[in-house]
C-alpha cells in the first residue's frame, strides 16, 4: 500500500489524522453510545445519568430529578421509560413529555425514569426499545407516531410489559396501547380569541404533514373564528418538514397574501414558522403543546399539554398489574390541556370575546358542547 | 398559474434560494480542485450557529455573517486536514463531520440558550445586501477559474493533478485553500439564513439544504452562475409549492411537496450528457503514485 512509500512526517500526519477522523467518528455516534450504556447499567443510576444529562442546561428540571433520584418515594411504584425521535428541549413536543414524566418521578408515581432522545425510527428503535424492556422498564412510551411498527415488533417479545406510542388514531393490540392528541378541543378556543383580537382576516394552518391530529387542529380554530367572525375562511398547508423553520414560515407569509392574519401550527417547525410571519405582518398567532408567549409578541394565547396525565394513566394500568394497554386519552374537560392567554394580551380581548371563550371553556368541561372533530379536508 | 409570476412568490423563491446558492458555490470551490465536501451541510449548521452567536453577541448582523463565513473557513481547514492532508476517505469523512457538526450545534445551543425557554431574536439584513453579495461571490469565483493563474491552476488539480504537480503547483495546497473558500461560502449561507431571512436559530436549523446544495453544482456542471441560478429554481419550486396547496385542492398535496425534487431529478437527467466532472473528484493525490 501507499504507506510504504511515505515520508516519515507523512506516516505521523496520517496517524494524526486516522485518529482524528475516529474521535470524529466516534463524536458522531456518540449519542447512541451514551444511550446504550446508560440503559444497560444499573437502574437508579440510569435515572440520574440519563435525566441529568438531558437537563443538564434546566436547572430546576435538574433540581427536581436529582432530589427525586436521590431519596425516591416509592421503590415499588412503576419505572417508565421514554423514547424520542429528537431532543427533548425542543420547546414544544418533546418538551411536553419531558416535563410530564419528570413530574411523575417528582411526585413518587414513577420510581424510576429513562429518557432516550434522538432515536431515529427504526433498527435503533428497536435496539432502545428491547434494552429498555430488557432491564425491566415497564410501561415504555414511544414519543412519535412513527414509532408503530417498532412498538409492535418489540411488544411481541415482552408481554408483560405495556408499550405505547403517540399515534393518535386507537391503535391497540394487546400490550400495545396509544395515546390521543385532542388539541383541536384547545385550538377551538384559540381560534374565538384570535377572531376576537384581530376583528378580520382569514385563517393561516399548518402542520408538518397532513395528519389528523393536526388537521382537526386548523378546523377547529376556524370554527373558532367563525363563532366570532361568521364569514371568515382559511387554508391549510402541509410544509412537508416538521423542523423546517424557513419553510414553514414561507408557507405562511403565501397564506398571509392571500389574506391571513390568524396563523395556527402543529408541530415545531410548522409553528415557529407561523408565529414568524405572525410577528413580521402584525397578525396573531398561537402557542402549540407548551405557553409560547416569548417566542414573540404575536402569540395570543398557547395550550400546554398536561402529559403527565396521559402518562399517570398508562403507570396506573402497569401499577395494577395489567397487561393489555388501552387508548390513552385525556380530554381538555379532563385537564389534558391547560389553555393560557399571553400576559401581553390579557387585557386586550374584547368582553364580548372573553364572555363567549368562558362560555365555551364551560360547555366543553361540563359535556354540553363538543368540538367539531374534522381529521381531514373534504 | 399565475402564481408563479406574482412578486411575492420571486422574493419567496430568493430568500428560499440565497443560502442555497451560497452554499452550493462553496461547494463548487473544493469540487473543482478534486476534494468533494459531504461536511458541507454540516459547515452551513455550523456557519448558521456561529453566526447567530455572533449576532446576538454584538448585536450586529453583518458581523454574525462575518463570523459564519470564518467559522465555515475553520470547519474546512479541518475537513482539508483530513481527506488532503491525510487523505482520508473523503465520503466517509465528509458525512461524519456533517453528523458531528448537527449533535455539535445542538449541543453547544441546548447549552448557552435552552436555560429558561426561548432563544432570543437577532437582528435581521434585507434580502437585498445578501443578493449582492451573492452575485458578488458568483462574479469573483467566476473571474477566479476563467482569468487567474490560481484559478487555472486549481482547475488543473481537480483534472490531472499529475501534471499540475509536474508543472510546479503545489497540489495540496490549492486543495487546502479551496477547501477552506468552499468552507467559508458554506458558512456565510448558514450565516446568511439565520442573521437574514429568519433572525432566529433553531437546531438542524439548515435542514437539508447542504445536501440540496451538493445536487445543484452537478446540475449547473460545476459553473458559479448556473450553480446560482439552480438555487434560485429549486427556490421558486418550494415557493410555488407551498402557494399551491392552499388555492387548488383537487391535486394530492403530496405531489406539490415532492415538486423541488422532481425539477431537481429532471434537470440533472436532461444534463447528465453534459457533465463536466471534474476528473479528479474525490481522489486523494499521492505524489508518484
Amino acid at each position: 500500500m501507499t504507506h510504504v512509500n511515505l515520508p516519515k512526517r507523512r506516516r505521523v500526519l496520517s496517524a494524526l489524522a486516522l485518529v482524528l477522523s475516529i474521535s470524529l467518528l466516534a463524536a458522531a455516534c456518540g449519542d447512541d453510545d451514551d444511550d446504550d450504556a446508560t440503559s444497560t447499567e444499573a437502574p437508579t443510576d440510569t435515572t440520574a445519568a440519563a435525566a441529568t444529562d438531558t437537563t443538564a442546561a434546566a436547572d430546576p428540571a435538574t433540581a427536581t430529578t436529582e432530589a427525586a433520584a436521590a431519596a425516591p418515594a416509592n421503590s415499588d411504584a412503576p419505572k417508565l421509560a421514554i423514547v424520542y425521535s429528537a431532543d427533548w428541549l425542543d420547546g414544544s413536543w418533546g418538551q411536553a413529555a419531558f416535563d410530564g414524566a419528570n413530574g411523575l418521578l417528582e411526585s413518587g408515581v414513577i420510581s424510576d425514569l429513562l429518557l432516550q432522545e434522538n432515536v431515529p425510527p427504526g433498527a435503533e428503535a428497536q435496539r432502545a426499545l428491547r434494552a429498555a424492556a430488557e432491564d425491566g422498564f415497564n410501561p415504555i412510551i414511544a414519543h412519535s407516531f412513527d414509532y408503530g411498527d417498532d412498538v409492535k415488533a418489540v411488544a411481541a417479545d415482552f408481554p408483560e410489559t405495556i408499550f405505547v406510542y403517540a399515534g393518535g388514531f386507537g391503535d391497540v393490540a394487546a400490550n400495545v396501547g396509544d395515546y390521543d392528541q385532542p388539541f383541536y378541543q384547545a385550538s377551538y378556543l384559540s381560534g374565538i380569541l384570535a377572531a376576537g383580537v384581530q376583528g378580520e382576516g382569514n385563517v393561516a394552518g399548518a402542520g408538518g404533514f397532513e395528519i389528523p391530529a393536526c388537521y382537526s387542529m386548523y378546523e377547529a380554530y376556524l370554527a373558532g373564528a367563525q363563532a366570532v367572525l361568521p364569514d371568515t375562511t382559511g387554508s391549510f398547508v402541509a410544509v412537508g418538514d416538521w423542523y423546517d423553520v424557513q419553510l414553514a414560515k414561507e408557507a405562511a407569509l403565501g397564506q398571509q397574501a392571500d389574506g391571513a392574519t390568524m396563523f395556527v401550527g402543529c408541530g415545531q417547525g410548522p409553528t415557529f414558522g407561523q408565529i414568524e410571519a405572525a410577528n413580521d405582518t402584525d397578525g396573531v398567532s398561537t402557542g402549540y403543546v407548551g405557553d409560547m408567549a416569548e417566542v414573540g409578541p404575536s402569540v395570543v394565547s398557547s395550550f400546554i399539554w398536561r402529559l403527565d396525565k396521559v402518562f399517570e394513566l398508562i403507570v396506573a394500568d402497569v401499577a395494577a398489574g395489567k397487561t393489555e394497554a388501552q387508548y390513552y386519552s385525556v380530554p381538555l374537560a379532563a385537564g389534558g390541556m391547560d389553555l393560557v392567554i399571553s400576559d401581553a394580551w390579557a387585557d386586550q380581548i374584547p368582553a364580548d370575546t372573553l364572555a363567549l371563550f368562558e362560555e365555551r371553556l364551560a360547555a366543553i368541561q361540563d359535556g354540553s358542547f363538543e368540538v367539531p372533530f374534522v381529521p381531514e379536508a373534504g | 398559474m399565475d402564481v408563479i409570476f406574482k412578486l411575492a412568490t420571486l422574493e419567496a423563491a430568493i430568500r428560499l434560494g440565497v443560502p442555497v446558492a451560497l452554499a452550493a458555490l462553496g461547494a463548487l470551490v473544493s469540487e473543482r480542485t478534486g476534494v468533494l465536501n459531504l461536511g458541507l451541510e454540516g459547515m452551513m449548521l455550523s456557519g448558521a450557529l456561529g453566526g447567530y452567536a455572533a449576532n446576538e453577541a454584538t448585536g450586529s448582523a453583518w458581523l454574525g455573517v462575518l463570523a459564519g463565513t470564518l467559522i465555515g473557513a475553520g470547519c474546512g481547514a479541518i475537513l482539508a486536514l483530513l481527506v488532503v492532508t491525510a487523505r482520508a476517505n473523503q465520503v466517509v469523512t465528509g458525512i461524519a463531520f456533517t453528523l458531528l457538526a448537527l449533535s455539535a450545534t445542538t449541543y453547544l445551543f441546548q447549552l448557552r440558550y435552552s436555560i429558561g425557554g426561548i432563544p432570543p431574536r437577532v437582528n435581521r439584513l434585507d434580502m437585498t445586501p445578501l443578493v449582492l453579495l451573492t452575485l458578488a461571490c458568483v462574479a469573483a469565483l467566476w473571474f477566479l477559474f476563467n482569468r487567474t493563474t490560481l484559478g487555472l491552476a486549481m482547475g488543473a488539480v481537480g483534472e490531472a493533478p499529475e501534471a499540475a504537480d509536474a508543472l510546479g503547483y503545489k497540489v495540496e495546497r490549492l486543495r487546502w485553500i479551496a477547501t477552506m473558500i468552499g468552507g467559508g461560502l458554506a458558512g456565510l449561507g448558514g450565516a446568511a439564513l439565520v442573521c437574514g431571512p429568519l433572525g432566529l436559530f433553531i437546531e438542524n436549523v439548515t435542514a437539508g439544504r447542504g445536501w440540496v446544495a451538493l445536487a445543484l453544482v452537478v446540475f449547473a456542471g460545476w459553473k458559479p452562475g448556473a450553480a446560482v441560478a439552480g438555487a434560485i429554481l429549486f427556490g421558486l419550486c418550494d415557493a410555488v409549492q407551498l402557494r399551491l396547496q392552499g388555492t387548488a385542492t383537487d391535486v394530492p398535496y403530496e405531489a406539490f411537496l415532492a415538486l423541488p425534487y422532481v425539477v431537481t431529478l429532471v434537470a440533472l437527467v436532461l444534463r447528465a450528457r453534459a457533465s463536466r466532472t471534474p476528473a479528479a473528484l474525490g481522489v486523494p493525490y499521492v505524489r508518484g503514485m
